[in-house]
């Protein structure tokens, strides 16, 4: 080896070398590659550079070492540098290569539904099971007694209207399994009696409403009607069983299917009802305002008012139909409730005497109170279905919509 | 109902606007559905008269109404006619033959009137409200019973044969051309206005053609009668004829009325047509009248009913004003306050029912009170009863319990009606096979002629309804009742079922694509079942409707009894659709109070798994493999599954791999691979000894 001098200017080459490749490194293995070259422990330019310190002349010896240190210094450095920008890059590639789009839609268990006339009828049974009430059944096929006879009707009165209630036919003209014996068909049994009331008043209103009076002064309350048999019009027979079967404190709702011999764009021939009774000494018209009132404010609004207005049912006296303030304008006035901000939803009244006596209650010991609305009618309010026949289309676009 | 207010003026002073009296007849159960101008300033009102009401379907009655409501006297319209000197006796000759059926038959004549165009003021009277004037004469019968209730008729005197009238029953072989031009064949059944010779008008429903008053008409006989409801609602429904005339008799008119109503018309008819009233009037009453009706009153009782404090005064002013009679009586020993005993008016006769043992009951006069006071001044509250009226019934339990399950797995929930086409309710299982379905006597249609005996039919329509609108996955279910008859009870049986029915792809390859099968069906089925902590198990069956070879009974196996049904629906439209239907009685007993819901604590030791594959003949039912794994229960062994199934390569004609996934696990310490691979390699080769593929059956 030549003198100090020699070697410190071969060092400024070998610098100026490790720069151009260092500039001309691209990805981690190329700057590997530079590392062992340059700082590889066995063969790497900077160890030999060291351990050629021996064969420089001693007097040159110590600037020859600081000089190699420098050259390392600056190796190490530049490559750490490159190191960094290195696995910058490399992380920016892993986050390009997992990247999602997050705005995708989730991946999800399409969810079922419960229909709205469930859902309406389930959180009125809440709110009454609130105020103390239990929910009493009935069947949907009844007879005449518990239909019409117990509930005031008398027979062969206006009350009744063969229209609008479907009997069966009797047992003994069906034959096998579907076969009828065709006469049978279309035309209703020997004695048709009774039709519907009009209690809750979803199921529209009739000029005239529904009236019966009594029957006087021959009252017959247990006229055989030679087992007809009837789809109920109204769950009221659910009242009359209930109040047979039990004694007073009553205070139950009465939900379910109801059937009218109906069928055009705003009558469905099947629809719900809920009837609410109670029945117990000392039950004034004040405890049935009282009570509809508690209903409406929680089942719409607690700004909701009721208003009572005199009508006619032959199960009640006095009898009323019951607005409420309109739950699409607030009472204000809009559209749907012809300006007046009243909605007219429930039918109501005093549970008549008559009923009373009948299912073996003293009306001169207790008293009563008893309401109906239809179900059908709110869950359109709630959900905006227009029309009542939407409800029984059972169509999924709609009924995925649905929620509680 | 229509009613001029200018009318209603006539008897009763009434307020300026309009709306208010609308608003207090409203509130006082006469509902008034619009309030339309008219001709000039005045008003027509459109009220519902409830049917109870009938004295109230007539201006008077209504002013009578308003007379109490704005407390102002009720001017009653003159009535008496001037009479002339021949008596009617000499004129017609009235006959009841049926004195049940017409208890009151009051009747004028006038002679000598010309018909023709009424004057002004009395087709304004009748236009006002919707009708048409006619001539003067039928207008002033319209006038009356429009002013008083009573239907009247008016017939040409001359044309009466034998210058009779009788009331009878129809015979065999009459008709009666009525108003409307129509013929009516006649029978005792039917009540008739006859002449000495023949029919002349329904009693209580329409006059016949051919005594009606025309241009020539010069004598006139007026007819106010009192018919029997029963008889006039059968006549009308007969004939499907609604008149004013039936609508007021089959609600029950004034049985004291009849007598004014001729008086009245006689009158007008004098001056607006002509002619002399012949001195006095024809009046047939059947003996005895109707009874007068009366009960009593008190005031304490009626403020505590009401939850109000109605004074006195006004219940007795009230009242009186409506046309009852009310007498102060003694107080009852108990009673604080005054006590009345109040009478019935003949014009609400048919409105009060006496009590069984006669009398009325309190709550008849409560309503009258109440109503004129306004039920919106009784202060709302709640009732003091104690606690709650009961529980919550396992049945109602079940059902929403079922509900949510199906929800939450997926399915939406449908309402179907009960009604089925008795066709296509044959065509489909039913859990009571055999019964035969209950027919309605009314349908609306045939194809709704049965009460459905299954919710599996309605379902399928509905899934159907779905398909044809281009919706890719159906899953319904309806929870309600069916309905079988029962023999000799009065009322069918209405077991309440839940029915399933799904098909069709589900998601995208997004989002995973599903195409829905017998499988998935019964997923849900068997979720529901594990919620409700029942055992249910398929056996293969062959049930109408259902593919054969995909359609199984759903045993209870706590039971044995058969709870339900499922399968692939032979009939396809779009794509394939299962169906399943479950009685709930079946789902009930298990879940409530005092079931078994007790969880078992996981090891606290790790589990170690191990997968077999089990090639076998195709017609081995899994449900043997999992008896015979079940039956041997190897110690440890805490769960095995159904992991996959697979035919294809490898796997010979006739046979499928079927993969089962074990998990053994030890609650008291680590189990080792090699106790693990022996026990399982037992389990194996007795599964393979039974079940594995033997090679191909000989031919």
């Amino acid at each position: 080896m030549a003198g100090g001098g020699t070697a410190v200017s071969s060092l400024e080459d070998l610098a100026e070398r490790f720069a151009r490749e260092v500039a001309e490194v691209a990805g981690r293995a190329g700057w590997e590659k530079l590392r062992l070259r340059w700082l590889g422990r066995k063969q790497g330019i900077v160890r030999s550079l060291l351990e050629g310190i021996k064969s420089i002349a001693p007097a040159g010896r110590r600037a020859y070492g600081e000089e190699v240190n420098r050259l390392k210094e600056r190796v190490e450095t530049a490559l750490a540098e490159l190191d960094a920008r290195l696995a910058a890059a490399e992380r920016e590639a892993a986050r390009r290569r997992e990247a999602v789009d997050v705005t995708l839609p989730g991946r999800r268990h399409p969810p079922g539904s419960l229909h709205p006339v469930t859902l309406v009828i389930g959180e009125m049974e809440r709110i009454f099971a609130e105020l103390g009430f239990s929910v009493a059944e009935g069947p949907e096929v009844e007879d005449d007694f518990h239909n019409f006879a117990a509930l005031n009707f008398p027979p062969d009165h206006p009350a009744r209207d063969t229209q609008d209630t479907f009997f069966l036919v009797p047992t003994g003209l069906v034959g096998g399994d579907g076969g009828l014996l065709t006469a049978s068909i279309g035309s209703p049994p020997a004695t048709p009696p009774g039709s519907p009331s009009r209690f809750p008043e979803a199921a529209g209103s009739l000029p005239g409403g529904a009236g019966g009076e009594g029957d006087a002064p021959a009252h017959s309350l247990t006229t055989d009607h030679g087992g007809v048999r009837l789809l109920r019009t109204h769950t009221s027979p659910v009242q009359i069983r209930t109040m047979l079967a039990r004694r007073p404190p009553i205070r139950v709702i009465c939900p379910g299917r109801v059937y009218r011999h109906d069928n055009d764009l705003r009558h469905s021939p099947m629809f719900h009802q809920v009837e609410a009774l109670v029945v117990a000494e000392g039950i004034t018209v004040g405890h049935l305002k009282g009570t509809i009132e508690a209903f409406c404010k929680r089942l719409f609004t607690p700004r909701t008012e009721i208003r009572l207005r005199p009508s006619f049912f032959p199960f009640t006296e006095p009898s009323a139909e019951v607005d409420v303030t309109c739950p699409f304008c607030a009472g204000g006035g809009c559209e749907v409730c012809s300006q007046t901000g009243w909605m007219e939803i429930l039918g109501c009244g005093m549970v008549d005497p008559r009923v009373l006596a009948t299912c073996g209650i003293d009306p001169d010991v207790y008293s009563g109170f008893a309401f109906g609305l239809g179900i059908d009618r709110v869950a359109m309010i709630r959900y905006g279905i227009g029309n009542i026949r939407l409800l029984f289309d059972n169509d999924l676009r709609l009924l995925r919509q649905v929620r509680g | 109902m229509l009613f001029a207010r200018d009318w209603l003026g006539s008897y009763v002073e009434l307020p300026e606007d309009a709306a208010q009296v609308a608003r207090r007849l409203t509130f006082a159960g006469f509902a008034v559905a619009s309030i339309a101008p008219v001709a000039g300033s005045d008003a027509v009102f459109d009220v519902e008269v409830t049917s109870n009401r009938p004295d109230c379907m007539c201006h008077l009655g209504l002013a009578r109404e308003l007379a109490v409501l704005f407390d102002r006297p009720l001017r009653q319209p003159e009535v008496r006619p001037r009479e002339g000197a021949v008596p009617v006796g000499q004129a017609v000759r009235v006959d009841v033959e049926d004195a049940a059926g017409c208890p009151r038959f009051a009747a004028r004549v006038v002679r000598g009137v010309r018909v023709g165009p009424s004057p002004a003021w009395l087709r304004a009277r009748l236009e006002a409200i919707g009708l048409r004037a006619i001539n003067n004469v039928v207008d002033v019968t319209n006038f009356v019973l429009w002013e008083m209730g009573q239907p009247l008729h008016a017939y040409d005197l001359a044309r009466l044969a034998g210058g009779r009238i009788v009331v009878r029953r129809g015979r065999g072989g009459e008709a009666l051309t009525t108003l409307d031009g129509v013929e009516r064949r006649l029978d005792p059944e039917i009540l008739v206005i006859a002449d000495g010779e023949r029919p002349i008008g329904l009693a209580g429903v329409m006059g016949g053609r051919d005594s009606e008053v025309a241009e020539s008409t010069s004598d006139v006989l007026i007819e106010a009668a009192h018919f029997d409801r029963r008889r006039v609602r059968l006549a009308a429904r007969r004939f499907a004829l609604h008149t004013d005339a039936s609508h007021r008799f089959e609600r029950g008119a004034d049985p004291e009325a009849c007598r004014a109503a001729t008086d009245r018309a006689a009158a007008l008819i004098a001056e607006v047509a002509g002619g002399e009233v012949l001195a006095g009037a024809i009046d047939r009453r059947a003996a005895p009248g109707l009874p007068l009706l009366r009960g009593r009153l008190e005031l304490a009782r009626l403020n505590s009913f009401a939850g109000a404090a109605v004074p006195a005064a006004d219940v007795e002013r009230w009242l009186a004003g409506l046309g009852f009679g009310i007498s102060p009586v003694g107080p009852a020993a108990d009673a604080d306050g005054p006590a009345w005993e109040v009478t019935v008016p003949s014009w609400r006769f048919y409105d009060f029912t006496p009590r069984p043992g006669g009398g009325l009951y309190p709550a008849d006069f409560y309503e009258e009170v109440l109503r004129i006071y306004g039920l919106d001044r009784i202060a709302a509250a709640l009732p003091a009863l104690p606690g709650s009226d009961g529980p919550q019934t396992a049945a109602q339990l079940v059902r929403d319990r079922v509900r949510r399950c199906l929800a939450g797995a997926g399915f939406s929930e449908a309402i179907n009606f009960s009604f089925a086409d008795p066709a296509a309710d044959a065509a489909l299982p039913n859990l009571r096979p055999g019964t035969p379905p209950l027919l309605l006597a009314n349908p609306l249609s045939e194809r709704a002629a049965a009460l459905r005996r299954s919710l599996v039919p309605n379902l399928v329509d509905s899934a159907r309804f779905n398909q044809r609108r281009g919706v890719p996955a159906v899953r319904l279910f309806e929870v309600a009742t069916v309905f079988f008859d029962r023999p000799g009870a009065p009322l069918p049986d209405e077991p309440e079922h839940v029915a399933l029915v799904c098909g069709g792809r589900l998601g995208s390859p997004w989002s995973r694509e599903l195409d829905l099968d017998l499988f998935d069906l019964k997923g849900a089925v068997e979720g529901l079942a594990e919620a409700l902590g029942v055992r249910l198990a398929a056996r293969p069956a062959t049930l109408p409707g259902l593919l054969a070879g995909a359609a199984a009974e759903l045993l209870d196996l706590d039971s044995g009894e058969v709870a339900g049904y499922m399968g692939r629906l032979e009939a396809e439209e779009v794509y394939p659709l299962f169906a399943a239907e479950i009685a709930l009685a079946a789902l009930t007993p298990r879940i409530g109070p005092g079931a078994h819901l007790a969880v078992e604590t996981p090891s606290r030791f790790p589990a170690v798994s191990a997968d077999f594959t089990l090639t076998q003949p195709l017609d081995v039912p899994w449900s043997e493999i999992e008896a015979a794994i079940a039956a041997a229960s190897p110690p440890d062994l805490v769960s095995f599954a159904l992991k996959d199934r697979y035919r294809g390569p490898g796997v010979p004609e006739g046979a499928v791999n079927t993969t089962i996934a074990f998990l053994y696990n030890a609650r008291d310490r680590s189990l080792s691979q090699d106790e693990v691979n022996e026990r399982q390699a037992a389990l194996t080769q007795e599964l393979e000894r039974r079940f594995g593929w033997k090679g191909a059956p000989a031919p």
